[in-house]
C-alpha cells in the first residue's frame, strides 16, 4: 500500500498533472460547445449558438408517456395551425404571441411536424422490429440448406429484435452527440502520456531499475505502477464521461437517460438491449480497455528508453501511428477503434467464427484485451522479471 | 573544432541525422505517392481532352474567351437539343434505324464531351464572377495548396533532438566541467544552437522543395504567377499575390515555425532541465490545438499555427443557416493579414532573442552576481510564449460578412455588408466608394430573416421569412429609407391583374416568391409555379410587372446579369435575352 502510495505521488498527484487536467477540462468544454454548435440538432438547444431552442415550449408540453391521445392532440393541433396560416387573415408578425407555443403559428407549424415525426417513429417502432423479423425469417427460410452460417446469423437477428417498445416520447440529441464524441478520450491520452511516458525511463536512467529487482520488488512495483495507470485512467475516463453528458444533457434534455437505446433514431437497429444509461456505462467500461491498451503502450516504450524525452517522442509517434493504422484497417483488430460508442453501437455486424455468427465488438473487445495483456507481459519482461543467473 | 564535436555528437551520438534522415524519406515518399492533378478525370484521354479545351481561354477573361466559351456550351447545347429532336423523331417512328443509327453516332462524341464542356464553364462562371483579380487556370483544386496539417513526425524529431542536445550536458552534469575549460559553455551552446537551428532549417527547406515538386505536379508552372484567388479553394482570400508567392510565404511561416519550437524546446530544456517540460508541450499543443479546431481556425491564432503554413491565406468560409439569412454560419474565420504579420516578427524576434539567450546563458555561470537574477530570463521569455499562446483571445471577435456571395457582389453597383460589431447593413456605392447604414429598425427581427438581399439603382430589394414558407417581398427606397412591403407571403391579387394565374398549391389565388435577382434595374423573381416575373424599376405595387417567361423554369437558373439560363420540362436549356426580351431556344430545333 505504502508503494501504491508513493507511485501515486510521483505520477498522479503532482501539481502539474493536475493544473494540465484542469486546462484539459477547459478545452474539452469549448469542444464540447464547438460539437453543439456544429453537429448538435437544431429545435430545443439550449444556449447554442445557431441553434435554435424556439420547439422547446412544445416539446415540454408533449414529452413524456407516449400515448394515441397525445399524438392526436398534435396531430389535430398541427391541423390547426396550417388552417390558420393558409387562411387569408394569417398574417406573418415578428411580435411574439402567447397564444403559441413558439410564439409564431410558422413556427409551431413547423415544430408540430417533426413532433409528429418522432412520436410516429416512437409508436411505428413494434412494426419496424416485426417487419424485420419478417425479413429474417424470409432469409431462413431462403438459406436453409445452402448456409448454415447465415440461418443462424439470421436467427440471431430475429432474436435480436424481438419485444423492443417505446414507451416514450423524448429528445435524445444530447446522447447522440456524447456516443460520437471523442475529444475527451484524446485529452487522455494526452495526460496519460503526460503522466506516464517516464514511468519506467526515469527508474532506468538512473539504475533504479537494477535495485528494485535484486530486491526482489520488481514485480510489486510493476504491478504498482499498473494499478496506479488503470486508477488513473478509471478516474480520468469517469470524470469525462460526467463532464460530456452532464455537458451535452444541458444543452438539449437528459430526462430520458433511462430508455432503451433504440429510442434513439439512429439506433434503432442496435444490437444491444440495453438503456441509454447502460450504453452509457457499457461505452465508459469499453473506453478503459481500449484506453487501458494505449496506457500499456506507453508503459512498453518507456521500459526500452532510458531517454525521458525520447519516451514521450515516441509515446505520442505510437499514439498517432494506432490512430493512423486504425483508419485503415478493420476495426476488429483495432482496439482504439472502440472508443467510437457509436461505431460498434448502432448496427449489428457479425463475423463468421467456426460457423457461428458473433457479433463483431464481442471479437474487438476480446482482442483489444489480448493486446493488451500481450503488451502488459512485455513490459513484465522487460522491468519485472528476473532472470535466474548462471552459477560459475 | 568544439563545432565539429558537436556537429558529430548531435548528428551522430544524439541519432540526428538518422532522425532528420527518416524525416525527409517520409516526406519525399509522401510526394512520390501523392495523387496527381487529374483535373475531375479519371482517364487520361479525357484529361487531355479537357485540357486541349481549356488551354485557349487560360489566364486574363477577355471578352473574345468569353465569347468563346459561351459558343463553345452553346455548340454543345445545339447537339444536346438536336440529338434529343432525334430520339423523339425516332420513338415517333419519323425515321429508319438506319439514319437513327448513323445519326446517333455523329452526336455521340460530341455528347460525351458533357462532363468536359460543364467543367470548362465552371471554370468559366468562377473567373467571371471576379473578372479583374481572378485568371482562369484548369485545376479546381491543388492539393498541396489547401493541405494544412502538421508534419507531426518532423515536429516530433525537432522536439526531441532540441531538448536531448541540450538536456545530455544536464544529465550527465558536464556542464559544470565546461564552464571551467577555455571553450566553456558559451562556446557550445552556441554550436548545438547554430547546428540544431540549421538541421532544422535545412529539413525544412527539403520538404519545402518536395512540395514544390508536388505543386508543379498538380499545377504547371505557367500558372503559378497567376493570383492566388484564381484557384477556387482562396475565393475569400485577403491577400492579392500570385500563388507561387503565397507558396514560397506558406513555407516560410512553416520554417519559422519549426524553428520556433526548436528555440522553445532547447530555451525550456535549458532553463526547467527536465525532458517532459521540454518535450511534451511542443508536441501536446498542436496535437491538442489541431483537434479542438478541426472545423475552425483556431489552431492558426496560436504561434504553433504557423505550423500549418498555408492556413494564413484562407478566407472566411460560412453558409447560410436555416432561416438565418442575417447571420451566416461562419465555419471558418480568416486569421487577419495584420495579425499574422505581427506574429511573424514576434516569432523571428523570440528565435533570435531565444538563441541569444541559450548561447549568453553559457557564459559567467560562476559569477556570484548573476545568480540573484536567474530568474528573470526564464520569466520573461515563459510570460512571451504566454502572451504569444493566448494572443488569439482578441482577434477572433466581431466580423463583417458579406450579404451577397463574390458572384452577385461584383455586378452590382453597390456593396452590402453586414455588420456584426452594430446589427447593421452598410451599404456602400462602389462608383464614389459613399457609404451608410440602413436604420436596424428598418428590418423586422426575431426568428423572421433576409433571405435574399439585392440592391437596384433606386431600391434595396429583400426577400424575408422563414425558410422557403412565408417569404415576403420588401424594398427600402435608398432616397429616403423608407420600406414598402410588394408581396406579402399569402398575398392575394385579384387573378385577372396581370393576366396570370398566381395559384398556390394549397389555396388559389395566392403568389409566392421563390427567388429573386436583379441586373441592377429590374428585379426579377420566380413564382411557385417557376415562371419568371420582372417587377418594373418604379412599381409602386405588385401589379406593376411582367412575365416575361412563362413556362416553369425549373431549380437550374443561371443569370449573368445579361440573360437568364434554364432548362425547360422537356430537358431542351434555353436563353432569356432580357435586352432583346427574346427566349432563345435551342435554334436548330
Amino acid at each position: 500500500m505504502r508503494l501504491f502510495k508513493y507511485e501515486l505521488k510521483k505520477n498522479i498527484l503532482r501539481i502539474s498533472v493536475l493544473l494540465l487536467l484542469l486546462a484539459l477540462v477547459l478545452v474539452n468544454a469549448y469542444k464540447q460547445y464547438e460539437t453543439a454548435k456544429f453537429l448538435g440538432e437544431s429545435g430545443i438547444a439550449t444556449g447554442v449558438q445557431y441553434k435554435s431552442d424556439l420547439g422547446r415550449p412544445m416539446y415540454e408540453a408533449f414529452k413524456g408517456e407516449l400515448s394515441t391521445e397525445k399524438l392526436e392532440e398534435i396531430k389535430s393541433y398541427h391541423e390547426k395551425m396550417g388552417e390558420l396560416i393558409h387562411s387569408g387573415d394569417f398574417k406573418p408578425t415578428n411580435e411574439s404571441d402567447d397564444r403559441f407555443y413558439s410564439g409564431f403559428a410558422m413556427g409551431d407549424f413547423n415544430e408540430s411536424s417533426r413532433t409528429i415525426d418522432r412520436m410516429m417513429y416512437a409508436y411505428t417502432y413494434p412494426n419496424l422490429m416485426i417487419e424485420l423479423k419478417e425479413r429474417a425469417n424470409e432469409n431462413i427460410a431462403f438459406y436453409e440448406g445452402r448456409s448454415d452460417y447465415e440461418v443462424r446469423k439470421n436467427r440471431l437477428v430475429a432474436e435480436l429484435y424481438i419485444g423492443r417498445k417505446i414507451n416514450v416520447y423524448g429528445n435524445y440529441g444530447a446522447f447522440k452527440l456524447y456516443f460520437d464524441y471523442e475529444f475527451s478520450t484524446l485529452v487522455i491520452i494526452v495526460m496519460l502520456i503526460y503522466a506516464f511516458a517516464t514511468s519506467f525511463t526515469n527508474e532506468k536512467a538512473t539504475g533504479t531499475d537494477r535495485i528494485i529487482r535484486s530486491c526482489h520488488r520488481g514485480k510489486s512495483v510493476y504491478l504498482t505502477k499498473h494499478a496506479v495507470m488503470l486508477l488513473y485512467i478509471f478516474i480520468s475516463v469517469v470524470l469525462f464521461t460526467l463532464l460530456d453528458v452532464v455537458r451535452f444533457c444541458s444543452f438539449y434534455d437528459g430526462t430520458f437517460i433511462n430508455q432503451p437505446l433504440y429510442a434513439i433514431e439512429e439506433y434503432k437497429y442496435t444490437p444491444f438491449n440495453i438503456t441509454i444509461l447502460g450504453a452509457i456505462i457499457l461505452s465508459t467500461f469499453v473506453k478503459l480497455i481500449a484506453l487501458s491498451f494505449v496506457g500499456e503502450l506507453v508503459f512498453v516504450i518507456s521500459s526500452f528508453t532510458k531517454n525521458a524525452g525520447l519516451a514521450i517522442a515516441l509515446s505520442f509517434a505510437s499514439a498517432g501511428a494506432v490512430i493512423l493504422i486504425s483508419e485503415r484497417i478493420p476495426s476488429v483488430f483495432s482496439p482504439l477503434s472502440l472508443v467510437n460508442a457509436e461505431s460498434w453501437l448502432k448496427d449489428p455486424q457479425f463475423i463468421n467464427i467456426l460457423g457461428q455468427p458473433v457479433l463483431s465488438f464481442f471479437v474487438q473487445l476480446i482482442f483489444a484485451v489480448v493486446i493488451t495483456i500481450a503488451l502488459a507481459i512485455i513490459c513484465y519482461l522487460k522491468t519485472a522479471y528476473k532472470k535466474k543467473e548462471k552459477r560459475i | 573544432m568544439v563545432f565539429l564535436f558537436e556537429l558529430k555528437k548531435i548528428l551522430l551520438k544524439q541519432h540526428a541525422l538518422p532522425l532528420y534522415l527518416l524525416v525527409i524519406a517520409v516526406a519525399f515518399f509522401s510526394m512520390l505517392f501523392a495523387k496527381p492533378q487529374n483535373y475531375g478525370f479519371i482517364s487520361s484521354a479525357e484529361r487531355n481532352d479537357y485540357l486541349e479545351a481549356i488551354s485557349p481561354f487560360e489566364g486574363a477573361l477577355t471578352e473574345e474567351k468569353e465569347k468563346g466559351i459561351i459558343a463553345l456550351k452553346e455548340d454543345f447545347l445545339e447537339v444536346k437539343a438536336l440529338f434529343s429532336k432525334l430520339n423523339d423523331e425516332y420513338m415517333a417512328g419519323n425515321i429508319d434505324e438506319k439514319y437513327y443509327q448513323q445519326m446517333l453516332y455523329k452526336y455521340s462524341e460530341a455528347l460525351n464531351r458533357q462532363s468536359i464542356i460543364d467543367t470548362v464553364f465552371e471554370r468559366y462562371e468562377y473567373v467571371s464572377a471576379d473578372k479583374e483579380n481572378r485568371m482562369l487556370i484548369p485545376a479546381e483544386n491543388v492539393p498541396v495548396m489547401s493541405d494544412i496539417s502538421v508534419n507531426y513526425l518532423f515536429l516530433l524529431c525537432i522536439a526531441f533532438c532540441c531538448a536531448y542536445a541540450v538536456m545530455i550536458e544536464y544529465t550527465g552534469k558536464t556542464n559544470y566541467i565546461l564552464v571551467t575549460t577555455k571553450g566553456g559553455q558559451k562556446n557550445v551552446m552556441e554550436s548545438k544552437v547554430i547546428i540544431l537551428l540549421t538541421l532544422t532549417a535545412l529539413t525544412s527547406i527539403i520538404i519545402s522543395t518536395f512540395d514544390l515538386v508536388r505543386l508543379a505536379n498538380e499545377l504547371p508552372i505557367k500558372y503559378w504567377d497567376y493570383s492566388l484567388c484564381s484557384i477556387p479553394h482562396f475565393e475569400t482570400t485577403e491577400f492579392s499575390i500570385s500563388i507561387i508567392g503565397a507558396f514560397l510565404i506558406s513555407q516560410l511561416i512553416k520554417l519559422s515555425g519549426y524553428l520556433f519550437i526548436a528555440v522553445s524546446a532547447m530555451l525550456t530544456a535549458h532553463f526547467t532541465k527536465h525532458y517532459v517540460a521540454s518535450v511534451f508541450p511542443f508536441i501536446a499543443v498542436p496535437v491538442v490545438a489541431d483537434y479542438l479546431a478541426e472545423k475552425n481556425s483556431q489552431a492558426l491564432f496560436l504561434p504553433t499555427g504557423f505550423l500549418k503554413g498555408i492556413g494564413y491565406f484562407f478566407g472566411d468560409e460560412f453558409y447560410k443557416g436555416a432561416g438565418a439569412g442575417a447571420e451566416p454560419v461562419v465555419s471558418f474565420y480568416h486569421v487577419p493579414p495584420i495579425y499574422t504579420l505581427i506574429m511573424a516578427i514576434a516569432i523571428l524576434i523570440f528565435i533570435v532573442i531565444g538563441g541569444v539567450i541559450l548561447i549568453k546563458s553559457g557564459e559567467n555561470r560562476l559569477l556570484r552576481g548573476r545568480r540573484k537574477y536567474r530568474h528573470i530570463i526564464p520569466v520573461t521569455s515563459l510570460l512571451f510564449v504566454s502572451l504569444l499562446c493566448t494572443a488569439c483571445t482578441s482577434v477572433s471577435e466581431g466580423k463583417t460578412v458579406d450579404v451577397l456571395n463574390c458572384n452577385e457582389n461584383d455586378r452590382y453597383k453597390f456593396e452590402i455588408i453586414y455588420s456584426d460589431n452594430n446589427e447593421s447593413i452598410q451599404v456602400t456605392d462602389k462608383t464614389n466608394g459613399e457609404s451608410f447604414f440602413i436604420p436596424e429598425d428598418v428590418f423586422p427581427k426575431d426568428h423572421y430573416s433576409v433571405i435574399d438581399i439585392f440592391p437596384t439603382e433606386n431600391y434595396l430589394y429583400y426577400l424575408m421569412g422563414i425558410g422557403s414558407n412565408g417569404d415576403s417581398l420588401y424594398r427600402i427606397r435608398l432616397s429616403g429609407m423608407t420600406k414598402e412591403e410588394l408581396i406579402k407571403p399569402m398575398d392575394s391579387i385579384p387573378k385577372t391583374a396581370l393576366g396570370l394565374a398566381f395559384v398556390d398549391v394549397d389555396a388559389e389565388n395566392r403568389v409566392r416568391v421563390n427567388k429573386l435577382f436583379t441586373d441592377e434595374k429590374n428585379i426579377f423573381f420566380i413564382d411557385l409555379y417557376g415562371r419568371v416575373l420582372m417587377l418594373n424599376p418604379f412599381a409602386k405595387t405588385l401589379n406593376d410587372c411582367t412575365c416575361i417567361i412563362e413556362e416553369d423554369v425549373g431549380t437550374d437558373i443561371k443569370f449573368d446579369g445579361k440573360s437568364i439560363r434554364y432548362t425547360d420540362k422537356k430537358g431542351v436549356e434555353k436563353r432569356y435575352d432580357i435586352a432583346a426580351k427574346t427566349i432563345t431556344e435551342n435554334p436548330l430545333k
